[in-house]
């Protein structure tokens, strides 16, 4: 009777409670997209798939067996690209074997992986994708794969094939090497110090098949998932022989909630295993706003021009637009024909330009006499005309007072090139610039390294205090202090081996600078901008640039209207700072410089390349590479490196500067609209190689409306 | 603003009282214009609707600009209303649609004439087929889709001013407000479309399009749903990637070509059947016929 009840439980729990459940769970298959492997990334457990997660889709996993504990990021950066950042703990192993250095901490292995969709699932192919993983790392948990997955209702069924730590199994003999010869064996040890892409071992050597099934129950919230492993663990390095009884893994993923997930996993034949999943996408991370509603349709306030006129008039008009829809006014006029009312100022609020633009239209329109016909609307900074945008007046009260079923507030709105204010020819308000109070911001930072020898987390949390400071319309003065509450630097203890460096230390004093004072100044830089043409700007700065350089530089750029494409160069003379007191220099000091190229890709949308050539702090040439990908949230995710003349044996670990970051917009935080930034860093290590100056007030970054985005 | 003025709203609401709200009352309208003499400004809008059955159609003359909202609070829509199936026309825009139709009804016989000529017949006799079906599809244009009354009270954005224009020097609307679609519809590449496609509850999206005969050269894997607010979406319908979705009642869907399947100047010809078939309106086709 027992067994009959069990029987039909487990019916019932197969298929579903009624004919029509029976088909949503069919057809919902993996509905909340695919689920994250143990060490990251899409897949089974051990293994990859060929699955890709909806684009935008960020997650940590944490994961925990006798050997490792895993933590790991992992973002799909497009449709067809996911990258993942891996911490491994070995707890087998310590880190070196020389405890002054990093004492009792165990081994910490870093890795990064990359996965290429190569096919789109379709009616007889799978989804194909194909992934390099532990890239440019130590090479301890470093494989290749290709794998395929197809869903079949509620299961999907993958099998791939995996080269190196993936492959160890050996059950299939690599098909490249029947291509070529080169890849019947895998070479051993590392390209330089480590921290090299290592190509050359690339699908060479040992290969498995491997696969597995992720299976949704019609439990919402729990999948299973069986894998067969392409690792026999036979060349795993934990410091201590890992046994395998069977190459099958057994998996459960509990989804606790929409952002949390539980994993539990019996692996091996012999190890249970458990961590966790919590995810959230950053093209769909938002904040509720509180702000004032936009203003409605209304008669005009002013009859005549006149009424605009003077420093009261002005003033008044500059506050609504301020409070109303964030742009600064400056100064603004009319043309000879008074028709065309021109304001010059920044919009400094909203980070969609649509909305500010709809908002300053409907103040206007209400703020302003019906014989101006068309409002133009300048963005500045520095004194420079950037670009703006014209309003046909008429156009835009019909689409606010909804006069017609047609008309729309953008029917109104046109980009244009910056009227330069020479063409105004009758300025009703236009203030002398007066040197008013700074202004000064308080915020606290962290700053942070992980996975040093030292210890796997060092970190500063302390205040920075931030004064900006406009001494004329085209020059300002910006000064930063930094109060340390707390740190663990002092445990940083890099050493030149041999006493000697191969190159400058212009950034491994860090250590020095950090522990020298609890007050520091972080910088102070005076900076002159200037427009040369609609196209050409310029810009001369000096003092302290950056915590460990002062100096003097200039820059110049090229950046036509909405441009995908900017040239810039900057060359600077710059001396490092003293870590022995605020204000002194040390002797060492470099002309460094760059030729940029800032392009905006077509082909990858919301992307933005930097290509810097020239010389760097140590005195090394080559050029420094950063890509940066903006989501529907207003998250950037961006990645740089640099590739110079210093060998990898004088770079030292990590062999080139690389290195990620994330910045997020303020308003995500905030219930108030706000066009500020915050981000936060990784670098795997921080060497002398392949570093640029630091400083504040670029040029491309004081042009940005010159982008209409 | 122009609100309803008092004589001529008066003598509507007194016309309509006397001759109940029938069709011929609306017909008899225009004679009361020609009494004013005030044409060159006013609006009048034919409220058509809820119910359809008894072909209910009433009128009213504004003399001047008029808010939507206002043509609202004398219509007083029937509590069977629903709003999301609220629709407002003209004759200009009903004609630019229908000129749509028979422009992309051409095109699609064209793309029909490429295939014939490539020799892919099979594609060419499923263009073909969709051609026709094009000309059966009932359209009826609108510049709003699914507004409210509260909606037009409430934002002004929903609240258009309906006025005499250059396209509509009569100043004549029509506002179709409907009671819930009970059906949806399926076209596109399929042998048998179904204008009124009675609904299942137990069945799936991909159930639906599973129960029709594709033609050759159709997206197999996802469909275009148009839906009753005027939007559309992609739903995936395959074996392999369907989600368990379902079929709102009112809603259209459309079963495309495959993009590989068409020629380079033909790539745009699915989006551009999609943005005719927001004004799908099987129901208000023939009613508004009659009325214009």
């Amino acid at each position: 009777m027992q067994r009959r009840r069990l029987a039909t439980a487990i019916a019932l729990f197969a298929c579903g409670f009624s004919a029509s459940s029976y088909a949503d769970w069919w057809e919902q298959g993996t509905l909340n997209g695919p689920s994250q492997s143990d060490i990251g990334g899409v897949g089974l457990m051990q293994m990859p798939t060929g699955r890709m997660a909806r684009e935008g889709e960020f997650s940590f996993t944490y994961y925990d067996n006798e050997e490792y504990r895993r933590w790991a990021l992992s973002l799909q950066l497009f449709p067809w690209l996911e990258t993942t950042i891996r911490y491994n703990d070995v707890r087998t192993k310590l880190y070196s074997q020389v405890p002054e250095f990093s004492g009792d901490q165990t081994y910490k292995d870093r890795g990064i992986d990359i996965k290429l969709r190569l096919l789109e699932e379709s009616l007889w192919l799978p989804e194909l994708s194909v992934g390099v993983r532990d890239l440019a790392g130590t090479g301890y948990f470093a494989g290749e794969f290709i794998a395929g997955s197809k869903r079949i209702g509620p299961f999907d069924l993958t099998l791939g094939m995996g080269w190196g730590y993936l492959g160890t199994r050996d059950n299939l003999s690599n098909p490249f090497c029947e291509v070529s010869d080169s890849f019947c064996d895998r070479p051993s040890g590392l390209t330089g110090t480590g921290g090299d892409f290592e190509v050359d071992k690339w699908f060479k050597g040992d290969s498995a098949i491997f696969g597995g099934v992720e299976y949704q129950t019609p439990w919402q919230p729990l999948r299973l998932k069986v894998e067969f492993d392409g690792n026999d663990y036979s060349r795993d390095r934990a410091g201590v022989p890992i046994k395998q009884d069977s190459p099958w893994n057994y998996g459960a993923e509990y989804a606790f909630n929409d952002n949390l997930k539980l994993k539990l996993s019996y692996e091996r034949g012999n190890t249970w295993m458990f961590g966790f999943t919590f995810r959230l996408n950053f093209d769909d991370a938002q904040q509720l706003k509180v702000d004032k509603p936009p203003r409605p349709a209304q008669p005009t306030k002013t009859q005549s021009v006149d009424d605009l006129r003077g420093e009261q008039a002005g003033q008044a008009l500059a506050k609504n637009m301020a409070d109303e829809a964030g742009f600064n006014v400056n100064r603004y006029g009319l043309s000879n024909d008074g028709k065309v009312l021109t304001l010059y100022g920044g919009q400094r609020k909203y980070r969609n330009q649509q909305e500010a633009l709809e908002r300053s239209g409907r103040v206007l329109a209400s703020e302003v006499p019906d014989s101006i016909e068309t409002y133009e609307l300048i963005d500045q900074s520095y004194d420079m005309e950037l670009g703006g945008y014209r309003f046909d007046a008429d156009t835009f009260k019909t689409a606010i007072a909804r006069a017609d079923l047609t008309t729309q507030p953008e029917d109104a709105i046109e980009r244009i090139e910056a009227r330069q204010t020479e063409a105004v020819g009758d300025w009703l308000y236009n203030p002398m610039f007066e040197v008013g109070m700074p202004n000064y911001a308080l915020k606290p930072f962290l700053e942070q390294s992980v996975g040093g020898p030292e210890d796997f987390f060092m970190y500063q949390i302390g205040l920075e205090n931030a004064v900006s400071w406009s001494l004329a319309d085209n020059f300002n003065i910006y000064g930063r202090v930094g109060v340390n509450l707390t740190n663990n630097f002092d445990k940083f203890n890099y050493l030149v081996e041999g006493g000697e460096p191969a190159i400058p230390r212009v950034r491994t004093y860090v250590r020095e600078y950090v522990t020298m004072s609890d007050v520091w100044l972080d910088n102070l830089q005076a900076t002159w901008a200037n427009q040369l043409s609609p196209n050409w700007y310029q810009s001369l700065y000096g003092g302290y640039l950056e915590r460990m350089f002062g100096g003097v530089g200039g820059e110049i750029l090229y950046r036509p209207l909405d441009s995908n494409l900017a040239i810039g160069l900057n060359v600077a003379y710059a001396r490092q700072r003293s870590f022995e007191n605020h204000f002194g220099f040390r002797d060492y000091d470099v002309v460094t410089g760059h030729l940029t190229a800032y392009w905006k890709t077509q082909f990858l949308e919301d992307s933005l390349i930097t290509v810097s050539a020239g010389r760097f702090l140590a005195k090394d040439l080559g050029v420094n590479i950063n890509f940066q990908h903006e989501f529907d949230s207003g998250i950037i995710a961006g990645a740089y490196a640099s590739f110079t003349d210093v060998s990898s044996e004088d770079f030292g670990e990590g062999s080139f500067t690389k290195g990620f970051y994330i910045s997020i917009p303020f308003d995500m935080f905030s219930i108030k609209p706000s066009v500020g930034r915050g981000a936060i860093a990784w670098s795997p290590l921080t060497r002398d190689g392949g570093q640029m100056l630091g400083r504040v007030n670029s040029l491309y970054g004081i042009t940005s409306r010159r982008s209409n985005d | 603003m122009t609100m309803v003025t008092k004589n001529s709203f008066a003598a509507t609401v007194l016309t309509l009282t006397l001759l109940g709200s029938t069709l011929a009352s609306a017909r008899a309208l225009p004679q009361q214009q020609d009494t004013h003499n005030e044409t060159t400004q006013q609006v009048t809008v034919h409220v058509l609707g809820p119910d359809l059955n008894q072909q209910h159609s009433r009128h009213w003359t504004f003399s001047g600009p008029v808010r939507l909202s206002q043509v609202f609070d004398v219509a007083q829509p029937d509590a069977s209303t629903y709003w999301l199936q609220t629709r407002l026309t003209d004759h200009a825009l009903q004609q630019q649609v229908l000129r749509k139709q028979r422009q992309l009804q051409q095109r699609v016989k064209n793309l029909a004439a490429h295939y014939h000529t490539h020799y892919d017949d099979e594609l060419a006799k499923a263009a073909q087929q969709l051609a026709q079906q094009i000309a059966e599809w009932p359209l009826v244009a609108t510049y709003i889709w699914g507004t409210s009354r509260n909606d037009a009270r409430t934002d002004i954005m929903q609240n258009p001013l309906l006025t005499v224009t250059e396209t509509n020097s009569r100043g004549q609307y029509w506002l179709m407000l409907q009671s819930a679609p009970e059906h949806a519809a399926i076209v596109g590449l399929v042998s048998q479309p179904q204008f009124q496609l009675t609904l299942d509850t137990r069945k799936t999206l991909r159930d639906t399009v599973k129960d029709v005969e594709l033609l050759a050269g159709a997206k197999e894997d996802t469909v275009q749903v148009i839906t009753l607010d005027g939007q559309h979406r992609q739903y995936p319908v395959a074996y392999y990637n369907a989600k368990a979705d379902s079929l709102a009642p009112g809603a259209v869907v459309f079963v495309g070509f495959d993009d590989s399947e068409l020629p380079d100047e033909y790539q745009t010809i699915n989006q551009e059947l999609i943005e005719l078939l927001r004004f799908w309106n099987p129901e208000m086709k023939s009613l508004w016929g009659q009325q214009s």
